[in-house]
């Protein structure tokens, strides 16, 4: 992780104010978010929870930066994000985001090692040689160090998801924004993932994961509430019931 | 079956888009292979129509080097005649100019002296009236005539009553005997008459005057070598009776179908080549599409597979339904070709032989369903090769977690590098016949002003110029008329106008060297000319002078000849000078001067030696001892600013003033005799290229769908990079990328096949070599930039792709 960003930041890592999204479909404006105010502290886990078609996959977009808000603020490490150039997210997603996705998205074509490496390829400057010691790290980290020279189909899903994990890792991101990481796989391999991104939590790692299962929701420090695009309520992993929160606050 | 072929139907109908193009490219592809399979066929393959055409032959004298396919003269003709064993006929023809009377005043029209066997050697008769009967070669009764279909109703309207009619040819009057079938003009499609070849005395007492075409027609259980034995026995014979003449000649034999299209068989078969490289590239392109729906057909087909469909019975299905896209195709195509061939016989009327005889007759027709059916089976094999062995494949795969897979988009990319490679080739070839073209147009034909000279064909008919005050005053007065005019510069005449066809050639000796033995003389092109016609070509002097008032009937006998002969002999144009030669007849002149080489024969064709008699002193060695000046073309150039065509008006009123009984022929602009001079080689660039650029277009269409199909399936692939935080640009230049990285593997097995395949264009081409870098490079750079083209847009698409994708459709 970005240990300089991690250590002395008074400011807290993400800081959502006011967030709309509206879709225009036919005509037909449909609110996905209504004026989400949310901040992300350093280091945190945050779980966003809510039912199907509450908002959750929009909100991470946008909290990834591959979507833009129709309204609201937002700031990401400090810096104002929102109305930033294509090119100008593109290179932060790269610098500053881990993307975990449902179903991994990892790219047939491509080797274990190559998956990994892919983020790292983007940013041009960095030497081969450095580039290697960080896949290979961060293989490690998950465990997969011995699949490097495979390909995707020759992995299971929780193998899949582990590598997709080391890809959001590789280029010691400031938060890993996690998309239902354990939607596609059973019971057994969904635990050992989740244990990793605790374990990585632990490490110092910022993480924010969408999820509709209550039951990985407990992984995380604090859970958002989402319901009809706004947070209704928050809970601390400490506090038990969720409190209710007044909108627009 | 039926159930298939409904279902295929459908699935056609449901995709509009898809089938239009299928069926456009299939369309172009086969009516383009029908097309030039009919010219083949009726050019190359079929037999010639007569009856047991594979028994006629063509006769040549042969004198190698410099005269491989000589004429034969009439005494050899008619010795060869009484003493073979091996022809039931031995028939002879001489094709003329001559002048037919009409009442709107004379007209040249094309037409055969033959010998009276000459049309039942062929095997055909005349529709109406008779052949010529044994005794009309004789002087005096040879006044008949047997017309063409078409001369014939365009002079009575019909065919009926017209055998006793009269017409005058040459100012005589012949009688109209005969009427041949629709469609027969041997011995070229520009014949329109037959009258009798009658020889006269002093034709049959001139051995070395090589002036027939011979034709035989071999007797049944007589094979061409043995023909080719008797004959070589018979040509010795007549070379030790009369060793003067027939020392070194020997007797070529050639079958009569190979001496009329051998030479257009490898233009034929270059552009048959080059339509089934399209037609190979249209079905790749739809194997690919057809490939694409499959894929995503996938999930159908495990449905149906779940459902009980056996493997063979889903690949029957994929093969209907190409199969029903193959028989659209072709039935497209037939219409194409159908028009395509109506087109190319007007085009190439004069350029090709037996062009009437070019249709889509069955023969082609079953070449079109046989192709149809072969394109079918192909297209359909890639998607059944492609489809999941096993059924749940195909539902599976949309549950991966992975995107795309090895090999999935393998027999895509083979498909489009063997396109790239395939349209580099046929561009290859089309680019090398047009820098043969641009430097066979671009090379100098030794003439210069073409652009600014008028020629025309004159002939004097012999009844009423038998002698050669006559001939020669005609010229002189004419010219004298056209020098008055304030429009024409200078003017002069010429036996066999430069770049048209007709030679006469003779054996010499250097007089004062020593003497060649006999049967190795050097030989040397001769031509009569008149007037200022140096000058009026612009063909430079190069040391001495030109002919002049001087050079008369009884003055001493002079010449002008080429650089070449100047070279060959005297190395120098000066050294020549003063040097006399003298010609296999006796006839002997001194060099006064050293003119530039003409490329008679074509611009393509290297220079022979060459030499000019004046009109004043010509020696006669025309056709029956007649004057060679009967036939001249006239040369006029215009004065600077005054447009050559405006002389047309001018020449006519001159020719008519002079005798209205004289007709003009082939009166053109010197340049555009040219460019008609190489009509052959434009006819196939024009072919090739447009193939060429068909197949490229096809090629860029097929890279085009695979390459926007990749982004498509890729686009989830596309929306990671892009959440892994890669540009736009990237994205793009990933893009271009996969693309080009197949387009460079098909530009370097294309150029590789490039290598093998241009070899075969050797006889084609002209001013350059079969691996020419410069147009291997031309035609890489234009294959790369189209490829670029074509891949700009998927590219620009897939950087247009949302990376929220990948989160939404996760």
């Amino acid at each position: 992780m970005n240990s300089e960003l991690r250590t002395v930041n008074p400011e807290p890592l993400i800081h959502l104010d006011g967030i709309k999204k509206v879709f225009l479909t036919d005509e037909i404006e449909t609110h996905a978010l209504a004026g989400i105010y949310l901040k992300i502290l350093q280091g945190e886990y945050v779980a966003i929870a809510g039912p199907s078609g509450c908002g959750k996959s929009t909100l991470l977009s946008i909290l990834g930066l591959l979507d833009s808000p129709s309204e609201g603020a937002y700031r990401l490490n400090g810096r104002q994000v929102e109305q930033l150039k294509l090119s100008e997210r593109a290179r932060i997603r790269n610098r500053e985001i881990g993307f975990i996705f449902q179903s991994f998205n990892l790219i047939g074509d491509l080797t274990v090692y190559e998956n990994v490496e892919l983020p790292l390829t983007y940013r041009g400057e960095m030497p081969r040689s450095e580039r290697k010691q960080r896949v290979l790290e961060s293989l490690d980290r998950v465990g997969m160090s011995h699949r490097q020279r495979h390909y995707p189909n020759q992995l299971s899903g929780g193998q899949q998801q582990r590598v997709a994990v080391a890809r959001a890792l590789v280029g010691s991101p400031s938060i890993l924004l996690a998309d239902e990481p354990t939607g596609n796989l059973d019971s057994k391999n969904g635990d050992a993932v989740m244990d990793l991104l605790s374990e990585l939590h632990q490490g110092g790692a910022t993480i924010c994961m969408v999820t509709h299962d209550s039951r990985f929701a407990g992984y995380a420090d604090r859970t958002v509430h989402l319901f009809d695009g706004q947070i209704v309520a928050e809970n601390n992993e400490n506090e038990g019931e969720p409190a209710p929160r007044a909108v627009g606050g | 079956m039926f159930q298939d072929l409904r279902y295929a139907v459908r699935l056609l109908l449901r995709s509009p888009g898809f089938t239009l193009f299928a069926l456009l490219a299939l369309g172009v592809g086969i009516g383009a292979n029908v097309m030039v399979f009919s010219v083949l066929d009726a050019v190359l393959l079929r037999g010639l129509p007569a009856p047991q055409a594979e028994r006629l032959v063509r006769v040549y004298e042969e004198w190698e080097p410099a005269w491989p396919y000589s004429l034969a003269s009439a005494p050899n003709y008619l010795d060869w005649q009484k003493r073979n064993n091996t022809f039931s006929e031995l028939a002879a023809c001489r094709p003329k100019d001559l002048t037919l009377e009409r009442s709107a005043g004379p007209e040249r029209v094309k037409g055969a002296a033959v010998s009276p066997n000459y049309i039942r050697l062929l095997g055909v008769s005349p529709t109406v009236g008779r052949s010529f009967l044994a005794n009309e070669d004789q002087i005096g009764s040879s006044h008949v005539v047997i017309l063409s279909e078409g001369i014939c109703r365009e002079l009575y309207g019909s065919t009926e009553n017209v055998t006793g009619r009269f017409i005058r040819l040459n100012a005589e009057s012949y009688q109209v005997v005969g009427v041949m079938p629709y469609g027969f003009h041997f011995p070229d499609e520009t014949i329109q008459l037959w009258i009798p070849l009658a020889f006269k005395e002093s034709e049959l007492a001139n051995r070395g005057n090589r002036w027939l075409s011979v034709y035989g027609r071999l007797k049944p259980e007589v094979t061409m070598a043995q023909a080719s034995q008797e004959m070589s026995r018979i040509a010795g014979n007549l070379a030790r009776e009369y060793p003067k003449e027939q020392t070194g000649f020997g007797i070529r034999l050639t079958s009569l179908q190979e001496d009329m299209v051998g030479s257009e068989r490898p233009g034929l078969l270059l552009l048959q080549a080059a339509v089934g490289c399209l037609l190979l590239i249209a079905s790749i392109n739809l194997a690919n599409l057809l490939l694409s729906r499959s894929l995503n057909r996938w999930r159908e087909l495990a449905i149906r597979a779940s459902l009980g469909a056996s493997r063979s019975r889903l690949v029957r299905q994929s093969l209907v339904e190409s199969l029903v896209l193959g028989a659209l195709g072709g039935v497209v195509g037939i219409g194409l070709a159908s028009l395509g061939v109506g087109s190319f016989k007007l085009i190439a009327k004069s350029l090709l032989p037996r062009v009437s005889e070019i249709s889509i007759d069955p023969g082609v027709l079953a070449f079109a369903v046989g192709l149809s059916i072969s394109v079918g089976v192909l297209c359909g094999l890639a998607p059944s090769l492609a489809a999941p062995k096993q059924p749940q494949t195909g539902l599976r795969e949309s549950l991966r977690g992975s995107i795309g897979s090895l090999g999935q988009g393998l027999l895509r990319n083979i498909l489009v590098v063997s396109q790239i490679g395939g349209a580099l080739v046929v561009l290859s070839c089309a680019g090398l016949l047009l820098r043969s073209f641009l430097n066979l147009r671009g090379s100098d034909p030794g003439i210069q002003y073409s652009e600014r000279t008028l020629t025309a064909t004159i002939a004097l008919p012999p009844v009423r110029y038998q002698d050669d005050a006559s001939v020669r005053t005609f010229y002189r007065v004419i010219q004298e008329k056209l020098n008055q005019s304030s429009e024409v510069k200078s003017s002069g005449a010429i036996t066999f106008l430069p770049l048209t066809p007709g030679d006469c050639d003779i054996s010499f000796q250097v007089v004062g060297q020593a003497p060649f033995a006999q049967g190795q003389q050097p030989v040397a092109q001769y031509r009569v000319v008149s007037g200022d016609y140096f000058q009026a070509a612009g063909i430079p002097l190069l040391a001495g002078r030109f002919f002049n008032q001087q050079d008369g009937p009884d003055s001493p006998h002079r010449i002008l000849i080429n650089r070449s002969l100047a070279a060959r002999f005297w190395k120098t144009p000066l050294a020549a000078l003063g040097n006399q030669i003298e010609n296999e007849d006796g006839w002997s002149a001194t060099i006064i001067g050293v003119v530039g080489d003409v490329h008679h024969f074509g611009l393509g064709v290297p220079v022979r030696d060459e030499y000019y008699y004046p009109l004043s002193q010509s020696p006669h060695y025309g056709v029956g001892g007649t004057s060679d000046a009967l036939e001249m073309a006239l040369v006029l150039r215009a004065k600077d600013g005054v447009n050559p065509g405006t002389l047309v008006p001018i020449l006519h009123q001159i020719v008519n003033q002079t005798d209205s009984t004289v007709a003009l022929s082939r009166v053109n602009v010197w340049s555009q005799l040219i460019a008609d001079s190489i009509g052959n080689r434009r006819l196939d660039l024009w072919l090739v290229g447009a193939f060429a650029l068909a197949t490229m277009a096809l090629s860029a269409i097929g890279l085009y769908s695979v390459i926007s199909y990749g982004v498509t399936q890729r686009s989830r692939e596309i929306a990671v990079r892009s959440a892994l935080g890669a540009s736009r640009l990237e994205i793009f230049r990933l893009i271009l990328l996969r693309a080009l990285r197949l387009v460079a593997l098909g530009m370097i097995i294309g150029l590789f096949a490039s290598f093998c395949v241009c070899g075969l264009l050797q006889s084609l081409l002209y001013g350059v070599t079969p691996v020419d870098p410069e147009t291997l490079i031309g035609v890489s750079c234009m294959l790369l930039v189209i490829s670029l083209f074509a891949n700009y847009f998927p590219a620009q698409r897939a950087m247009r792709i949302s990376p929220t994708t990948a989160l939404r459709e996760g």
